[in-house]
């Protein structure tokens, strides 16, 4: 994978909770279409570092950059906007709204963009399809495997065609072969849609989907190396 | 283990805390509510459950001469009871030290207070002799009543028709009708109340369970057992109530001065009756801390609770179509009995709409949700009907009980101004300053002719009075049918007791009431509707009775029409009246006083009506906001990452109002029509011919306006939670 241009900079990024510091001055770039994994051990600080990137959290000092703005001078009603618009997000769990169906947790993010029922529904339609989720789209996401519940997540992170897709252990709740499924999804369709990714993960085995997979102790990126494909 | 429950309840971070402050005032609000209502109660219970002592048993052999009648003054009833003492051992009255002798009379502080304030002529000069001393509160109904015990000699009753002996007053309460049919109202307005306030309690006590569970789930991995799990579940709810309780029993002890000055029944109640009794104290500190641990326990019977987590036992059944039957059948029964004009059938159909609204309710949440879901343009109501459809039972729950209240509150308030615009009639508008007295009763056809004419001549002395006698009729001529005329003469009586005579120029002065025809001095009436029910028809004047030889001079007088110029001639003629007649039939009031009484029944109704509206919408308001609360933090993670993905919290909060604000207002609306149709049939059926459906009153739309607003403003409380839960900055996932 060629690494085109930066889309995503991270300068010198220092956060704390309380007296605890997560992030130590952490630097990172990631290329457009890029496939990043961030690695390392608990309480790291890669959680930290993909939240301060994707404008959940504000850095106490550093700089985060998107394209050419500085994410982290965002107020928040523009940072969520960009959260919505513009990034896409799948958590380990827990992310689809239990009390919706398939489908409509899928047309979700599309409403919320206001976009009209109909286009918002025949996309979500399109993506379980895609996802091998045909038929499930009335269901509640009570009523679905681990594994089926991730590739809804996934389908409604990449409904809105997002710029960049941060995943927070994506797998941590699958077992092996969801895992790979899952995974492979989200390289292809992000391949596919020319998406960055920025993985967070603590298994090797997923972070070599990944071009590229960084080393993070301590509240810093230690390392960086290019996974041989 | 208690201790550690107390403990765990007390000392387990904010969260914990502020459950514990939430459920507290969630039940604090439930007890405040039900100690007012029991207080409530019991005043009106106590005050109606009071001997009426003024309506003795009339006894073959007596002690006491008796003498009951109703006066008037400014509209306001005067009870007035003249006795004369027979033997030493006469029974004393409740609240007098002793019964007053002739020439002396007692008052309550009330009429005491009011003869002291107006002129002698209007009022005091009614009571001869010197006031001899107050009736203390055991003869009062309430502290209002305005109550006057006269003395008299035997000979000044002995030959009164009207007074009769007494031997014992020592009288079981017996309430009249009308306190009858207030009682069932208060007793419908107790059950609407009741069962909100219960779902109040359990749903505080519920409060956040699901978090809860997962808390017991961690402390079964401690290793305790499924018994002291659900003692530390107890101990916390226990808590919760009872710390609710006691501060509810203190701020309705701070309110009571308010529930004191709540005018129930025309006026307020004795203070020292506004109060729950000790019983209904010791009910509702029991109660209510039992009810929330009884709900803590068997929630979580609906969980299993193992030290792996908590998986559910069951999910709630979606509601069965059937559950609105008892409406469908109940609107049909209503409407055919409408259509038979059958009250029974009509009141059964009314009970089982009533009851069908309350099961049927979360049918039609769940159709309406799933329609709404279905069609949903945008996220908000998209994420709010799927939970309201997927839940349909929980969302109905907190507003079960405004249904009932907001149901019969509609029909009353459609019914109401028929009723009133029914007694509103031009024609009687135009008598709103003439007095009614009748002479007659079941003794006497009337005041003879002397005394009618000495009694008419000295009304007349007053240049502020006009008075128009009506004479009373033989009955051999003005029967109203031979069968009548027949039964009259067989019984001995002379006269028709109802009708009338009246000279043609008084009719044509009072014009309201009818035309003579020409050329006539004197026609026949009917004295019944006008004098008793003071109603006038186009056929109170009986056709073909006008005459020219009737000498009415020599006739008694069966009633009288006093049109007074103002209040002072009015009460004047009042005091007249007392002093020179005895009228124990009918109290001697205008047609608009009347009116004036009549209307102050409906409000009576009203208000007790507009209470349980008033207390269930809040109630339902406050149940909303614990089950927004309870929501939120069972849907936290979901919420929380929605956020962090870019939903903005506006968004969210909108989600969280609609459904809220929906269930509270489409059972409002459902409830409303369902009543105005009700009322709608009542009154075509029912009512007279020509009366039609009047909107509401203007205060039934302040009080429905008013309360949704009021639980609106509840139901938005804890709203701050949302943002504070799903702040970004507090996501912390690692």
């Amino acid at each position: 994978m060629l690494v085109s241009k930066s889309m995503l900079r991270v300068v010198d990024v220092r956060k704390s909770f309380g007296p605890t510091p997560a992030l130590r001055g952490a630097n990172l770039e990631v290329a457009e279409g890029e496939i990043l994994a961030i690695m390392g051990p608990s309480g790291s600080g890669k959680s930290t570092l993909m939240h301060c990137m994707a404008g959940i959290f504000v850095p106490d000092s550093g700089e985060i950059w998107f394209g050419g703005q500085r994410v982290d001078q965002l107020d928040e009603d523009n940072r969520t906007e960009l959260r919505r618009s513009t990034f896409g997000f799948v958590f380990q769990f827990g992310q689809l709204v239990p009390e919706l169906t398939v489908a409509d947790n899928i047309a979700l993010p599309m409403l919320l963009n206001k976009e009209p029922r109909k286009v918002a529904y025949a996309k979500a339609n399109t993506w379980l399809d895609k996802l091998d989720l045909k038929g499930l789209g009335h269901r509640r996401t009570g009523e679905l495997s681990g594994g089926q519940a991730q590739r809804v997540a996934l389908a409604r992170a990449l409904a809105t065609k997002p710029k960049v897709i941060f995943a927070d252990e994506p797998t941590g709740s699958l077992d092996s072969l969801n895992a790979e499924k899952v995974m492979d999804l989200l390289v292809d369709l992000a391949r596919e849609q020319h998406t960055t990714v920025i993985l967070v993960t603590h298994e090797p085995r997923i972070a070599a989907s990944a071009d590229r997979e960084v080393m993070i102790c301590d509240g810093k990126v230690v390392t960086a190396q290019k996974v041989a494909s | 283990m208690l201790r550690l429950g107390v403990h765990l309840s007390l000392r387990s971070g904010k969260e914990a805390l502020i459950r514990l402050v939430l459920t507290a005032i969630a039940v604090m609000l439930g007890v405040t509510m039900l100690l007012s209502a029991l207080a409530s109660y019991h005043a009106f219970q106590a005050t109606n459950n009071k001997p009426h002592w003024w309506f003795p048993d009339v006894a073959e052999q007596g002690s006491l001469l008796w003498l009951y009648r109703t006066d008037v003054y400014g509209n306001q009833d005067i009870k007035r009871v003249d006795i004369a003492v027979l033997e030493p051992n006469a029974p004393l009255i409740p609240g007098l030290d002793r019964m007053p002798g002739p020439g002396e009379f007692f008052v309550s502080p009330a009429l005491s207070e009011l003869i002291n304030t107006v002129p002698a002529e209007e009022l005091g000069s009614r009571f001869p002799g010197k006031q001899a001393g107050l009736i203390n509160d055991e003869a009062l109904l309430n502290s209002h009543e305005l109550l006057a015990v006269v003395g008299r000699s035997p000979d000044e009753l002995r030959d009164v028709p009207q007074a009769f002996l007494v031997d014992n007053l020592d009288i079981p309460s017996s309430p009249h009708r009308q306190t009858n049919f207030f009682s069932f109202l208060f007793a419908i307005g107790m059950l609407s109340i009741l069962l909100p306030i219960l779902v109040l309690v359990t749903m505080a006590t519920r409060l956040s369970a699901s978090r809860q569970e997962e808390r017991y789930a961690a402390i079964r991995l401690a290793g305790a057992t499924p018994g002291q799990v659900n003692v530390i579940a107890s101990t916390d709810a226990f808590l919760g109530a009872a710390i609710g309780t006691i501060l509810g029993v203190f701020c309705f002890l701070f309110l009571h001065a308010v529930v004191t000055r709540a005018a129930i029944d025309y006026l307020p109640y004795h203070p020292r009756y506004i109060t729950p009794t000790m019983l209904g104290y010791l009910t509702v500190g029991i109660g209510v801390p039992l009810i929330s641990v009884v709900a803590a326990l068997l929630s979580l019977r609906r969980v299993r609770i193992s030290p792996l987590g908590v998986s559910r036992k069951t999910t709630p059944k979606p509601p069965n179509l059937w559950q609105v039957v008892p409406l469908v059948a109940g609107l049909a029964i209503f409407v055919s009995g409408a259509a038979v004009e059958n009250g029974l059938v009509m009141g059964a159909g009314f009970l089982l709409i009533m009851f069908g609204l309350i099961l049927g309710g979360p049918w039609i949440t769940m159709q309406l949700a799933r329609i709404l879901g279905n069609k949903a343009n945008g996220a908000v109501v998209l994420l709010a009907a799927r939970r309201l459809a997927s839940n349909p039972g929980s969302a109905f729950k907190p507003v079960s009980g405004l249904v009932l209240a907001v149901f019969v509150g509609t029909v009353f308030a459609c019914i109401a101004p028929t009723l009133l615009a029914d007694q509103q009639n031009e024609k009687v508008n135009t008598l709103e300053h003439v007095l009614t007295v009748s002479f007659y009763d079941q003794r006497t056809v009337g005041l003879s002719a002397d005394a009618g004419a000495e009694l008419i001549e000295q009304l007349r002395e007053d240049p502020g009075v006009e008075v128009f006698p009506i004479y009373a009729t033989p009955s051999s001529i003005w029967a109203n049918s031979r069968e009548a005329a027949a039964r009259y003469a067989e019984e001995g009586i002379d006269h028709d007791p109802t009708i009338g005579y009246i000279t043609c120029e008084d009719l044509a002065s009072l014009a309201a009431i009818g035309d003579c025809a020409p050329d006539v001095q004197v026609t026949a009436i009917f004295t019944s509707p006008l004098i008793l029910d003071h109603n006038i028809s186009d056929q109170t004047v009986i056709p073909g009775t006008s005459t020219t030889n009737v000498e009415l001079s020599t006739l008694p007088v069966q009633a009288l029409l006093i049109r007074s110029d103002g209040a002072s001639s009015l009460e004047k003629a009042r005091t007249l009246l007392a002093n020179k007649t005895i009228t124990t039939d009918t109290p001697p009031r205008t047609f608009g006083e009347i009116r004036q009484y009549e209307q102050s029944l409906v409000n009576g109704i009203q208000r007790i009506i507009y209470a349980a509206i008033v207390v269930t919408l809040i109630i339902a308001g406050a149940s909303l906001a614990v089950a927004i609360g309870d929501g939120l933090m069972e849907r936290k993670r979901p919420f929380m990452l929605l956020r962090l993905s870019g939903t903005p919290v506006s968004v969210l909060n909108k989600v969280v109002l609609l459904e809220s604000i929906a269930p509270l207002f489409l059972a409002s609306l459902v409830a409303a029509v369902v009543g105005f149709g009700a009322a709608a049939t009542l009154i075509s059926t029912v009512a007279p011919d020509g009366s039609t459906i009047q909107p509401p009153v203007i205060s039934y739309y302040l009080v429905m306006g008013g309360s949704l607003l009021t639980a609106l403003l509840v139901i938005c409380a804890p709203l701050p939670l949302l943002d504070h839960m799903t702040k970004s900055d507090n996501a912390r996932f690692e």
